[in-house]
């Protein structure tokens, strides 16, 4: 009943006619860069973090928000219309829809995917709003031990998940931590890494590395591919309406989807690509039809898309309930959290309960949005993207470098933001993840204060780690989390040089 | 669909290069890294104690920073001098597509330094003409109309609505 309650102040909030504004412009936003190629949900929140800056916390959160769950909608319309997927959590939508599409079907197949989101979107947002505020509620008897404990899991799920090689991961995390770093120490106000440049003794923000790492970074890849978009863009819907049949075969994909997504979304470092390849992967394992699965299958629309809207939703339990965010983009909502002055974690319910309601009604507020924006504008947001793409990469570097400059007035940050973009770029070239770097980034603060608050309580002895079951329990995942890849990947390399059996010298003989 | 300017099907020759050319990059990367642990660990050692009136210093998480860098590069750069191929796509850009990266990175390094001196909308108007017609290819009237329309949508939204001070140039321009 207190949920519903606060949920009900939160929906005042959200239809506020200011948020409402922002709802809108996020959403809106959010369904271009999820459609235009070569720029995600996470660059489309870098870019706009410095605007988000101006606003007051409840809105700014609403419309990176938007950004955030609408660029999953958007990357449908591209996949679905010119088989060119936004990001990679569409590239089943791109493989099924735009066969689909090519069948006569394009406008049937995008009602779908939009009342499926919406579905999904809307039946996760109802288990997040369940589940966040117990989570909460529990992670609020942490002390510094089981906090760290618990960063310590997701820093080690991001390091190790996020890429092939767990060295890379790792490497990254280590590096993000040391820019972190960078600055007066949290506790005792020593200088580190400043090098004698007064300039740094604030340290390296977040906004600006962020904006270089994946604004800038996106776009010089962009103009190194040189991408244009020369396909027809007449739309042809001979039938925009689904069958009953095309309902009815989304169904179940879609409720499979939902759950797949929204539990997928809560493990750090899973994010939405996997969430929408694990649906793809049941459907095509449930379906009776399975030969039909990469030549124009509905249900493999269905199930993706809804997986990838519902791991949104999942996505926001870790932040919100433990303070860890569990992909890029919620990374950059962690960092815009930090930058408003709120602190993600269990306290948010109890400190800032407008800001986090208003913020969760909001979700609701947005899917009803980009359901309208999503079946009715269709066809002029794919002219738009395709308008777009030209100038896409100047317009999107002219507003790094203003929102940048503009955040803290000075044109250091702006070369700050170009390094960081070059280091991106190159990083990226190289397979080198970037999400443990800016996890490292926003979450090293957090996590050295809490080190440290433990090691001070127990007077330097480390087994306050494992004094509580909590603690213990938590601490023991993070071991098995670090060390377990490692593992893996030695048995991996020891079985592949098991020595061959040497050749029997008499077998000749026999021949 | 997309048109992209690298080559579709690549040649033997040029994947065997691409491969030579993505190894010795990433050795490079690794080296680099070590070198920052280095930087990292002589740091902690020389300025950040570990320990400070029996509590957790300022070089604790330094430290263990530094050993992870050293550690994990290390472990790269053994990998890489055994000979075993780097993770991810080995492509390796084209000189015309690598030089429109570095272009693009030279015009933006123009563009801080030149802010203060011709002004910030100046300044990016003339970067975006530039970015679209000697980069992007795009004719001269869509690169002049874009860099029309995009500094004027940046000063309605920055100077006008937000209030945010541009760096004005020598003349007093914005």
């Amino acid at each position: 009943m207190e949920t519903l309650s606060l949920l009900g102040d939160g929906f005042i909030i959200a239809l506020s006619w200011e948020n409402l504004v922002w709802v809108i412009f996020g959403t809106i936003m959010g369904t271009l860069v999820g459609a235009l190629p070569g720029l995600g949900p996470t660059a489309g929140m870098a870019v706009l973090l410095p605007f988000a800056f101006t606003l007051n916390p409840t809105s700014a959160l609403i419309m990176l928000g938007g950004i955030y769950y609408g660029a999953m909608y958007g990357g449908t319309i591209t996949s679905v219309l010119l088989n060119i997927p936004g990001e990679s959590d569409s590239i089943w939508t791109a493989l099924e829809g735009h066969k689909l599409a090519q069948k006569g079907r394009g406008g049937a197949v995008l009602i779908i995917a939009a009342v499926m989101s919406f579905a999904a979107g809307t039946a996760s947002l109802v288990l997040l709003v369940a589940l966040a505020p117990q989570l909460a509620r529990w992670a609020l008897s942490f002390g510094p031990a089981e906090q760290f404990g618990v960063l310590l899991i997701g820093l080690a799920m991001i390091s190790g998940l996020s890429s092939k090689q767990p060295v890379r991961g790792w490497m990254m995390l280590a590096f993000g931590l040391g820019i972190g770093m960078v600055g007066l120490d949290i506790v005792t106000g020593t200088p580190r890494f400043t090098f004698g440049v007064d300039r740094l003794l604030d340290g390296l923000d977040f906004l600006p590395v962020t904006v270089g790492m994946f604004g800038v970074a996106e776009v010089l890849a962009n103009v190194e591919r040189n991408m244009r978009v020369t396909a027809d863009t007449s739309l042809g819907f001979r039938d925009m309406l689904p069958t009953r049949e095309e309902w009815r075969k989304s169904r179940f994909p879609a409720l499979r989807g939902t759950l797949i997504g929204f539990f997928i979304g809560i493990i750090p470092g899973s994010g939405t690509t996997m969430a929408a390849t694990a649906s793809y992967a049941v459907e095509q394992r449930v379906s009776r039809r399975p030969e039909e699965f990469g030549n124009g299958a509905i249900e493999g629309v269905a199930g993706p898309e809804s997986a990838n809207n519902a791991a949104t939703s999942g996505a926001m339990v870790p932040i919100l309930s433990l303070g860890v965010p569990s992909s890029p983009a919620t990374a950059v909502l962690f960092g815009a959290m930090l930058m408003q002055g709120l602190r993600p974690g269990p306290l948010l319910f109890q400190t800032n309960p407008t800001v986090i309601w208003g913020f969760l009604a909001s979700m609701y507020v947005g899917n009803v949005i980009l359901l309208i924006l999503n079946t009715l504008f269709i066809p002029a947001f794919t002219k738009m993207t395709v308008k777009a793409v030209p100038i896409l990469n100047a317009f999107v570097l002219v507003l790094c470098f203003v929102g940048v400059y503009a955040f803290r007035n000075s044109l250091f940050d702006v070369g700050v933001m170009l390094t960081f973009g070059v280091i991106g770029y190159l990083l990226n070239k190289l397979s080198y993840p970037t999400m443990p770097l800016i996890l490292g980034i926003v979450l090293g603060d957090v996590a050295e204060l809490t080190l440290r608050q433990s090691l001070i309580i127990s007077r330097g002895d480390p087994m306050i780690f494992f004094s509580s079951p909590i603690a213990a329990t938590l601490m023991t995942v993070a071991i098995l989390v670090i060390v377990l890849p490692f593992v893996a990947r030695l048995r991996r390399r020891f079985a592949a040089v098991k020595p061959t059996p040497k050749p029997n010298p008499t077998a000749n003989q026999d021949v | 669909m997309t048109e992209e300017s690298g080559a579709i099907d690549t040649p033997p020759e040029q994947s065997a290069r691409d491969a030579r050319i993505h190894r010795r990059l990433d050795l490079a990367v690794a080296l680099f890294f070590l070198v920052l642990g280095l930087i990292v660990l002589q740091q902690v050692w020389t300025e950040l104690p570990l320990m400070r009136m029996r509590q957790v210093g300022p070089g604790m998480l330094p430290f263990g920073v530094g050993c992870i860098l050293v550690a994990m590069s290390s472990m790269l750069v053994w990998q890489n001098l055994r000979g075993e191929a780097p993770a991810g796509d080995p492509s390796i850009p084209t000189l015309l597509e690598g030089s429109r990266v570095v272009a693009v990175v030279v015009m933006l390094v123009a563009a801080i330094g030149l802010a203060p001196v011709l002004g910030t909308l100046v300044t990016l108007g003339l970067f975006i003409f530039l970015e679209l017609r000697m980069v992007e290819r795009r004719s001269p009237l869509l690169s002049v109309a874009t860099a029309v329309l995009i500094t004027l949508f940046i000063y309605i939204t920055f100077e006008a609505l937000l209030g945010v001070a541009l760096p004005a140039g020598v003349l007093g321009l914005r």
